[in-house]
């Protein structure tokens, strides 16, 4: 909302502006609440990165020790989350074989597998899956970190302002600023420079929508470096670390004052805001004051000039395309109408012996102009953070066990399989359930 | 081309009916087989829709992003392709496609009733991002809505279990395992996550060359904060504190009304997401 939209909803609907004011995202965002639960989630997912760390380090110790026993592998059964299914198999092949056949099996679903025996003949399988999950988590905390360091460096060195520059002229880049918006600690200067707006195009879809909106900038600094492009809406223009993005723009029409037929002042007057919503067939107003004079010049712009078939004035729509001005000439002391005439490019008005000539059609540019050091660090974190959980979510924790233990019957094994997942322990066993019988299955064969 | 589109649409929308009907057969009347007829036609409608986007987006020559309908058919789209990929690799989770059609047919009713006539991009519209940034959204959509959808069959079930009025055959019963819903639920929630952290990260990038910031405190990209931290609080409440079952599955509707206030409300009402002028 602009600042006279915020100012009528005070006047005309306090009720709606005190809700609007205290529920506006920019307050509720800055407010403790919305920064408490940032900070819980902070220091939630640091917790959750410790022990996951700590986690991993004592699962490294534990493959480590060549001396792992088959029993170590059971203790899983005694765990949270832990799932074994007993599947009988009557094997035609032998142990080893069957080891073997259960390996290629579980190597298909990538799972990670090692093996071992017992003196008693026992054979143990056990398969890992989802390690890499673990460097998506700690990715993912590296992006949020360097998110806050990005963010740090934004806010000390962020410089965001707005500048205006009217076609044809040549200014140094200093005097077009109309606002500075953020002025940082560190760096708080931008570079010396001259800039221009050689030319505006702009073209609009059947909905009145701005469908293209190109500035022909030219940009020197005071060192030799130059530009020219077109900026685009999206196609922001890079200079010495400035960016400069187009915003709106506006008419700016060009006048030649003449007495006794002398050209005797050129000016650009840049009108207000109005395009493309504002004009309406009553037109929008704008004025200026001639010169030093009591004279000032009342403007209705019309983008489109179309008289009806009753003599009435009115635009054609928004989008200029047979520009004309009503231009009124007041007593500024007074408000009292000295003259008012419709005037098209190469008309004008006269009065008190002089003539206002409306003599072209320029337009002004109102630019964003940013540089932010921070944003490629952020930028840069945002990605490593949405790979590194990307990386976490399709890689998660699961393992696997397998124990065949002959029986004294020939050929007959006991085969138990069993597995472990932190968080999806029931999706799990079906998983296990079916690989259980896909085993039994091709083991037999 | 135009007349392709308005064919394989109505046919889209003709396949989502037929199937939300057989699926009223299958549910409330008990015919097993008509379950299957109904996904088929999901599946049907699904590649009518997919032909009816390529069309348009041929037509138009962008992406279809712009305006109230053609963000309606992605959304459904979105949801249903969600649900088909779901389904293949959970077949219990068939059943709810009864649910996914009412909501599919309502987006699509809402985005054909506001008008399907095509129009030229707005320049801010004009980015190679709007693909990634709302193909990344829809996805997050599609996710979040089916997880919801899980979480209420939860506790739908859980509560007849509890009344001990849970009679064989009944509908209920084709309603897949309490434990195996919450994890599916948990499933699409973190799938929806990592979709929805994908989109504000390609909104960052294109927010920087639209307005050389990469977060502007405006409405939509506040909401879609917000509910990032909605479900990245749900996911750490459920990964690291162990939150499940019925209070996980409260958690997860809830943070669907961030959703539906985001991506429904700010975003159709205000319509300032990528206001310049």
């Amino acid at each position: 909302m602009q600042p006279n939209e915020l100012e009528r909803l005070k006047t005309n609907e306090p009720y709606r502006y005190w809700f609007a004011s205290r529920l506006a995202p920019s307050r509720v965002v800055r407010s403790y609440p919305f920064i408490i639960v940032w900070l819980l989630l902070f220091n939630s997912t640091l917790v959750c990165t410790y022990r996951r760390v700590k986690g991993q380090l004592k699962l490294n110790k534990l493959s480590k020790n060549k001396n792992i026993k088959p029993q170590n592998l059971l203790k899983f059964d005694d765990e949270d989350n832990a799932i074994t299914e007993k599947i009988p198999i009557k094997a035609k092949s032998d142990i080893p074989q069957l080891v073997n056949q259960i390996k290629a099996i579980l190597k298909k679903y990538r799972w990670k597998v090692t093996s071992s025996q017992n003196q008693k003949s026992n054979f143990y399988l056990e398969g890992k899956k989802g390690g890499v999950g673990f460097w998506g988590s700690i990715l993912f905390h590296i992006g949020l970190l360097l998110l806050f360091v990005g963010a740090g460096i934004s806010s000390l060195t962020k410089y965001n302002a707005s500048i205006l520059i009217t076609e044809n002229y040549a200014l140094p880049l200093q005097d077009t600023i109309i606002k500075v918006a953020q002025k940082p600690l560190i760096f708080p200067d931008i570079p010396g420079a001259i800039i221009s707006l050689k030319s505006i195009d702009t073209r609009y879809g059947s909905a009145g929508q701005l469908t293209d909106f190109a500035a022909d900038v030219s940009i020197a600094s005071f060192n030799g470096v130059s530009k020219r492009e077109k900026v685009r809406v999206n196609q922001p223009l890079d200079f010495l670390g400035l960016r400069i993005l187009p915003e709106k723009y506006g008419i700016s029409p060009l006048f030649f004052l003449t007495k006794k037929g002398k050209v005797v002042d050129r000016f650009n007057i840049n009108l207000g805001d109005w395009l493309p919503r504002g004009w309406t067939e009553k037109g929008t107003f704008d004025s200026f004051l001639l010169g030093n004079t009591n004279y000032r010049i009342k403007v209705q712009f019309i983008p489109n000039l179309f008289i009806n078939k009753k003599g009435k004035v009115i635009s054609k729509g928004t989008v200029v395309k047979n520009p004309a001005m009503i231009l009124t000439v007041l007593n500024d002391k007074n408000g009292k109408e000295i003259k008012k005439k419709l005037v098209k490019k190469n008309e004008s008005i006269k009065f008190a012996g002089q003539e206002l000539i409306f003599k072209d059609l320029n337009y002004w540019g109102y630019f964003k102009v940013v540089r932010d050091y921070g944003v490629s660090v952020i930028l840069f974190s945002m990605i490593a953070g949405l790979i590194g959980l990307a990386v976490r979510y399709v890689y998660h924790d699961k393992n696997i066990w397998i124990i065949i233990r002959p029986q004294a019957k020939e050929n007959y094994l006991e085969f138990k399989i069993g597995g472990k997942s932190k968080y999806f322990p029931a999706l799990f066993k079906e998983e296990l359930k079916k690989l259980g019988e896909q085993i039994k299955l091709e083991g037999v064969r | 081309m135009k007349l392709l589109e308005g064919i394989t649409l109505w046919a889209s929308v003709a396949f989502y009916s037929l199937s939300l009907m057989a699926y009223i057969v299958a549910v409330f009347f008990n015919r097993e087989k008509w379950s299957n007829v109904a996904y088929r036609g999901i599946f049907i409608g699904f590649i009518f829709q997919l032909i009816t986007i390529t069309t348009r987006w041929i037509i138009t020559g962008h992406p279809p992003a712009y305006g109230v309908y053609e963000n309606s058919q992605n959304k459904s789209f979105a949801l249903v392709l969600v649900f088909l990929i779901a389904s293949k690799y959970f077949d219990k989770i068939k059943v709810f496609g009864f649910a996914v059609l009412i909501l599919t047919l309502i987006t699509l009713g809402h985005g054909i009733t506001s008008g399907i006539q095509r129009e030229a991009l707005a320049a801010p519209y004009k980015s190679g991002w709007v693909f990634v940034h709302v193909g990344f959204g829809q996805l997050a959509y599609g996710s979040f809505a089916l997880a919801t959808l899980l979480s209420i069959g939860y506790l739908i079930k859980d509560k007849k279990i509890k009344s001990e009025n849970l009679k064989e055959n009944s509908i209920y019963t084709r309603i897949p395992d309490l434990k195996n819903l919450d994890e599916l639920s948990l499933k699409f929630v973190g799938l929806g996550f990592v979709s929805l952290t994908g989109m504000i990260v390609s909104g960052a990038f294109w927010a920087s060359s639209l307005w050389g910031a990469y977060f502007v405190w405006e409405p939509m990209q506040v909401w879609g904060l917000i509910s990032w931290l909605a479900y990245g609080v749900l996911l750490h409440l459920r990964l690291t504190l162990g939150w499940k079952d019925r209070r996980a599955a409260w958690f997860t509707i809830a943070a669907m009304v961030t959703i539906l206030i985001w991506l429904w409300g700010i975003g159709i009402s205000l319509g300032v997401h990528t206001r310049i002028l």
